[in-house]
């Protein structure tokens, strides 16, 4: 994967991690979590499962590619 | 959603303590399906002492069970004989889709009923002998009419109570829906990515609503693509899609309304499998503007819960409109900036025509990163080839097409423009492609300015393989705009230029004529005063010239004048000034030349003219030519001194013999020349 197309997924699974807890937040301030259903949950914890799974996968390519450029600029720092 | 998931606990004990206080009776509180709500705050001992054992209880369970359903179907209150001769007063209850059954504590009619029944359960466990006595006491008896005027009662405050106690926890539910989705909206900060938007959406549908899987499809061409989904069907109905003039997508866009459809066959027919039952259609829309659509799966909404959703959706619509604004503006940017970027490159080459048509080219197909391209220019009545790329330019540099023919010659001839996406796609009148085209996509543009059109520029194949895109004829379009500009600004300074040349020029000999002779004069008489420079200043006057051309014809006389010309062209140096100065006259500067050196370069061209224009079989000259030679600043401080010095030396050079050069002398009275041939 090109480095600027890794760098746009990453981002596309945080804003996806973000933007749920940030709407169950505010489900939360308004006292209406007793109103959301068992499955529902669930089913958005796994979404949020696989895409920290899938930021976790490309954090590490990202390293190697990071080690890869250590090596060829010779930059240590 | 039933009334019933709007009360809570907390509303049926007030309900029931208010009851008791009323009535005298605490109810207990049963649903429709016999689950006990709310136990009574007050079992008559007899009821008590009746379900001490297990099979009492049960007989007493069945027994209220069995009341409770034939009490559920009925709307009335009823009163059931119990398992001990006891009365119960079973009341339902509606508010409006739910019914809840309240049923009271046991009693007796007739004080001699309870106590015949003491009698003959006297053995039963938990009973003794002193208890029937002091219950007796306890025990009223209501009569038959009370207990009626006492369930009507209780039917009547319990109904108005819940109604209004439903209402109020809806309404509160209802506000703090609202106001949870008005604050995600808040939440969204601007400018925010859109695929975050997408997820807020879902999330936000997914957990506040009772919907099982939600997506979000975006219209591309005529096709609405399921672009993200969540939930439990996610992997299901990513690979969904529909037409635009699918009849659920034409209503929820036209009417702006949510669309339903929990018909089998329907959503059979559409490929969805059995897990899906129902489908909801949202419009994200904005004024009827836009082309995204949220679709709820399996989804259980109510009305107004319905109407929250679309609500909802159309602010989020506002929020889609503000990112797809920013986004047409981010590109509209970068739009500019990539043909500004095209069109200043352009502004070098406005002197050199084919250089400008080779770089409009190279910059065209930068633009749209095409393979191929062509550049034609207008000559006569043919389209001639300026520029070409990605085909071999010795094969295409002679080719001509014939204004009208083939898709440039419509373009040149129609002044409009030939996008085409895909060859395969359309039928092209006249138009075969050949196989030199990689793909089917191409543009045709023509170079147009004001109402003339000069010429066509032609654009093939993506390097990508893909389409040309209509932001890549857009684009295209921009830039043939501004360059037919540039062409036309090239061809005016052109224009200027050969007028320029026509200004300063004599038109016979070529050669500039007097009036800009004049003006480089007297730039050099400024020069040669603020460095203290010599030049010198010669008159080449042909000889019997008035009589050469009476006698041989004036074409023969402007013969012979193209000729000296040419003579005297070929005899000066590179920076000395030519012209010609009068009818059979040619002036000649000289900068940074004194007269010794002026008067070789004199004296050669007289040899070259005498030698040159010869009567053949004669050997004797045909013509020739005296020259006068003066110096600034001896001989004079401006124009009119040198003109009126030179001319005495050239009168000089006449009236001694012609065919020689005469240098003038100022010191000398007598005019006696320095040099003379």
């Amino acid at each position: 994967m090109e480095d600027m197309d890794r760098y746009s997924e990453m981002s596309n699974q945080i804003a996806g991690v973000e933007t749920f807890f940030d709407v169950f937040q505010v489900i939360a301030k308004h006292d209406l979590l007793g109103e959301v259903k068992n499955t529902s949950i669930s089913y958005l914890l796994s979404e949020v499962g696989e895409r920290l799974e899938t930021i976790k996968k490309l954090n590490e390519e990202s390293y190697g590619r990071l080690q890869e450029l250590k090596k060829l600029t010779g930059v240590t720092n | 959603m039933s009334f019933i998931q709007y009360i809570d606990d907390r509303s049926l004990s007030i309900l029931q303590e208010f009851l008791s206080g009323i009535t005298g009776l605490s109810p207990a509180i049963y649903d429709s399906q016999g689950v006990l709500l709310l136990p009574s705050k007050s079992y008559d001992q007899l009821t008590v002492r009746i379900q001490s054992d297990d099979s009492g209880k049960q007989k007493y369970t069945e027994f209220i069970r069995s009341g409770i359903g034939k009490a559920g179907r009925r709307k009335d209150p009823s009163l059931l004989k119990g398992p001990a001769g006891e009365y119960y007063l079973l009341i339902p209850v509606e508010v409006y889709d739910g019914k809840l059954v309240f049923v009271s504590g046991s009693f007796y009619l007739e004080k001699s009923e309870f106590k015949d029944t003491l009698a003959s359960r006297a053995r039963d466990p938990g009973l003794s002998v002193l208890h029937p006595e002091s219950w007796l006491k306890k025990h009223e008896a209501i009569d038959h009419s009370t207990v009626l005027a006492i369930a009507m009662h209780i039917k009547c405050l319990a109904e108005t109570f819940l109604k209004s106690s439903r209402d109020r926890n809806a309404y509160c539910k209802s506000y703090k829906k609202k106001k949870t989705l008005t604050d995600i909206l808040l939440n969204i900060r601007l400018p925010a990515s859109s695929v975050k938007v997408y997820f807020s959406v879902l999330d936000t549908v997914l957990l506040l609503f009772d919907v099982d899987t939600a997506s979000i499809m975006i219209r591309e061409k005529d096709i609405f693509k399921t672009f993200v989904g969540s939930g439990r069907l996610r992997d299901t109905v990513m690979s969904f899609c529909l037409g635009e003039n699918n009849p659920w997508i034409v209503q929820c866009i036209k009417d702006l309304t949510p669309v339903f459809n929990n018909n089998d066959g329907d959503l059979y027919k559409l490929g969805l499998p059995g897990s899906i039952t129902s489908i909801h259609f949202f419009p994200l829309l904005h004024r009827g503007i836009g082309s995204r659509l949220l679709l709820l799966y399996n989804a259980n909404l109510s009305s107004e819960e319905s109407q929250h959703i679309l609500e909802f959706c159309k602010l989020m619509a506002l929020v889609f409109d503000n990112l797809d604004l920013k986004d047409a503006h981010d590109q509209g940017i970068a739009d500019m900036e990539l043909l500004n970027a095209a069109d200043t490159k352009l502004i070098p080459h406005l002197h050199d025509a084919d250089v400008l048509c080779e770089t409009i080219l190279a910059n065209a197909m930068e633009i749209v990163k095409a393979e191929k391209g062509s550049l034609m220019m207008s000559e006569e009545s043919s389209l001639v080839i300026k520029a070409v790329e990605g085909v071999n330019r010795w094969l295409v540099q002679d080719v001509e097409m014939v204004k009208g023919e083939g898709i440039a010659g419509k373009v040149f001839r129609d002044g409009k423009p030939f996008f085409v996406k895909n060859l395969e796609e359309i039928t092209v009148p006249d138009f075969k492609p050949k196989g030199r085209y990689g793909t089917g996509s191409f543009m045709s543009l023509p170079l147009v300015f004001g109402s003339e059109t000069m010429g066509v520029l032609n654009i093939t194949d993506k390097r990508t393989g893909e389409e040309f895109t209509e932001r890549d004829f857009h684009l295209i379009s921009e830039f043939a705009s501004s360059s037919s500009i540039v062409l036309k600004m090239c061809d005016d300074n052109a224009l200027a230029g050969r007028i320029k040349e026509h200004s300063v020029m004599d038109v016979l000999t070529g050669l500039s004529n007097r009036r800009h002779f004049l003006k480089r004069f007297k730039e050099e008489i400024h020069r040669s005063e603020r460095y203290g420079n010599i030049f010198s200043f010669a008159i080449v006057d042909i000889d019997d010239f008035r009589l050469f051309n009476d006698k041989e014809g004036r074409l023969a006389g402007d013969s012979v004048l193209t000729k000296i010309a040419g003579i005297a062209r070929g005899s000066i140096r590179g920076y000395d000034i030519l012209s010609r100065f009068g009818g059979e006259e040619f002036g000649i500067l000289m900068p940074h030349t004194g007269k010794s050196d002026a008067f070789g370069v004199a004296e050669r061209m007289r040899e070259k003219i005498k030698d040159s224009l010869m009567f053949r079989w004669k050997k004797i000259p045909l013509i020739t030519a005296s020259i006068g030679i003066v110096s600034f600043p001896r001989d004079g401080k401006d124009i009119e001194e040198l003109t009126e010095s030179v001319e005495t030396a050239l009168y000089k050079a006449k009236s001694t013999g012609k065919n020689k050069t005469v240098v003038y002398n100022l010191l000398n009275n007598d005019n006696e020349n320095t040099y003379a041939s």
